[in-house]
């Protein structure tokens, strides 16, 4: 039986669509039915853009067949986190109270994708202003794909369950504090939060000014290399994005990592704050192997500030996310979600004594990773430390230990949110729970604007397992 | 540890309401920060002087 055309990769319908082998009518269609089928289960998106995607699709088309230059996403799906602006299209964050927002302007990054031929081909669903809580979306719950009743990994909860269900060729979500990895990893994808600076965040309705970055996930490393190259770059809107020049990524991708130096992170596999599921446990075990397979030099070094990276980057987004939206809470409180209010709340009242440690924490974390890459390309470490877990319908914090847990969790991700580089998740094994096969992910990650290392480390890898190419039940 | 009388008078001094239904939540959250803060090793972030957010890399 012919694969059908939304199953598969975004590399390779751009190739056909170039070739004239398929319409992107035709596949847009195949999306649009996956949305139809998938989507009232899984409540993946916001807005489906069928009608105006369609009608992309048919401009696509008629370029290819008038010989026009075409751009490198030319024709295929691409989806849209909601608190990213789509000119004409309503921008919500999740939330009740920009409901009714509809931006005049595209962000950069939408702008990007236009002009490389990508159709948006709607906007996902996220948890309400990008709050680590997976249900608290006004616009209801989304499903993990893997098993419906698990986290689908936050925030950009949407853009992994979207992406993993074939209802998009790739994602564009926004990493805080691992909002793009832990979606990745969850749902069984690839996925990068770029460095600090590379990506313009014009046009994003942030979380964090100094943490939020925005990158896409897809279903193959190489899709999400050929996603950021076209968004990548400086931006004139954006004061932040940095003046460098963007390397071909795929030209990194070579499949030969013979002469890498790779680190495992020891404080995240056996340190004493690690608690790691034995199958996530088992998928670093696998990758050190699998690594050394490929002939890279492969040790286990100490960072011991990663510990309190969690801390840093929590205490971090929760002042700089509050002071983003400074007034909703005091005038409309009864409109937020119980949990996402409380959140709000707990960053008001955090002390600005605490908020300048956490900067300091920051630094220091900062300087002893770029140490480490001194001598290494790159630093491996679980994406998280349990695969997807089962979605609480009130978690809150009923402790002050479950408040410190919740921060120590956060380590695996915030570590290099805090350090400001690029961090990709790969799926990298499986775990059994319940009957259910869940991924878990790896994290790649390297200094600040080396994305080509972190590409080259994380499709070798991916060539090597083909951890990848399961898909999840019923899709 | 903030108790939740310390709690309500730091959110009247920057005026904010909280529900009493709230209260509990923001508390821990607020405590089980505070003393995670207070774990950090002040004797290095006593000393670590700015780097800059977007160095680091290859800039050209």
């Amino acid at each position: 039986m012919t694969n059908p055309l939304h199953r598969q990769t975004l590399t390779e319908s751009v190739r056909l669509i170039a070739q004239g082998a398929i319409s992107s009518t035709e596949l847009i269609q195949s999306y649009l039915d996956q949305i139809s089928r998938m989507n009232p289960t899984l409540n993946a998106f916001i807005t489906v853009l069928g009608e105006q995607s369609l009608k992309a699709a048919k401009s696509a088309d008629e370029a290819i067949q008038q010989d026009k230059p075409l751009g490198s996403l030319h024709g295929v799906p691409i989806a849209i986190k909601d608190q990213v602006h789509t000119a004409g299209i309503a921008t919500t964050s999740a939330s009740k109270i920009r409901a009714t927002f509809v931006p005049e302007k595209d962000a950069t990054v939408v702008e990007r994708l236009k002009k490389a031929g990508a159709i948006i081909i709607g906007k996902l669903n996220m948890t309400e202003f990008a709050m680590g809580d997976p249900i608290t979306s006004h616009y209801g719950i989304t499903h993990n794909p893997w098993e419906l009743g698990r986290d689908p990994g936050t925030s950009s909860t949407g853009a992994g369950s979207a992406t993993a269900a074939f209802m998009t060729a790739a994602s564009i979500g926004e990493d805080t504090g691992g909002s793009i990895r832990g979606p990745a990893a969850h749902c069984g994808l690839a996925g990068i939060r770029p460095s600090w600076g590379l990506v313009s965040r014009f046009g994003l309705d942030g979380a964090s000014w100094s943490l939020d970055t925005l990158g896409p996930l897809g279903r193959t490393v190489e899709d999400v290399a050929q996603v950021l190259q076209v968004i990548a770059g400086y931006d004139p809107l954006d004061p932040t994005t940095a003046q460098n020049t963007v390397p071909d990524y795929s030209s990194a991708m070579t499949g030969d990592i013979s002469e890498m130096r790779i680190a495992v992170l020891h404080e995240f596999v056996d340190g004493p704050r690690a608690k790691l599921h034995p199958a996530v446990r088992q998928s670093i075990a696998d990758a050190i192997g699998t690594f050394k397979s490929l002939g890279a030099v492969v040790d286990t070094i100490s960072i011991p500030n990663a510990n309190h990276a969690g801390t840093a980057s929590r205490t971090i987004s929760f002042v700089e996310r509050v002071s983003m939206h400074p007034d909703w809470i005091r005038e409309r409180p009864q409109d937020f979600h119980p949990n996402t209010r409380t959140a709000f709340l707990t960053g008001e009242l955090i002390p600005a004594q605490a908020y300048y440690k956490a900067q300091k924490m920051r630094d220091q974390i900062r300087s002893d990773v770029f140490a480490v890459l001194e001598n290494y390309d790159v630093i491996i470490m679980p994406t998280d430390e349990s695969p997807a877990g089962i979605m609480n319908p009130e978690p809150g914090f009923k402790t002050v230990e479950a408040a410190k847990e919740g921060l120590r969790k956060s380590m695996y991700r915030g570590l290099f949110s805090a350090v400001s580089g690029p961090a990709i998740s790969i799926p990298a094994g499986f775990a059994q729970e319940g009957g259910s096969n869940l991924p878990v992910g790896l994290q790649i990650a390297s200094m600040p604007f080396r994305e080509d290392l972190v590409f080259k480390c994380a499709h070798a890898f991916e060539q090597a397992t083909k951890w990848h190419q399961q898909d999840p039940p019923n899709c | 540890m903030l108790t939740s009388r310390d709690l309500l008078s730091l959110a009247k001094a920057v005026a904010l309401d909280i529900k009493p239904e709230d209260i509990e939540d923001v508390l821990f959250g607020v405590n089980g920060l505070l003393e995670a803060i207070k774990e950090l090793p002040t004797d290095q972030i006593a000393t670590i002087e700015p780097l800059s957010t977007t160095d680091g890399g290859q800039n050209d």
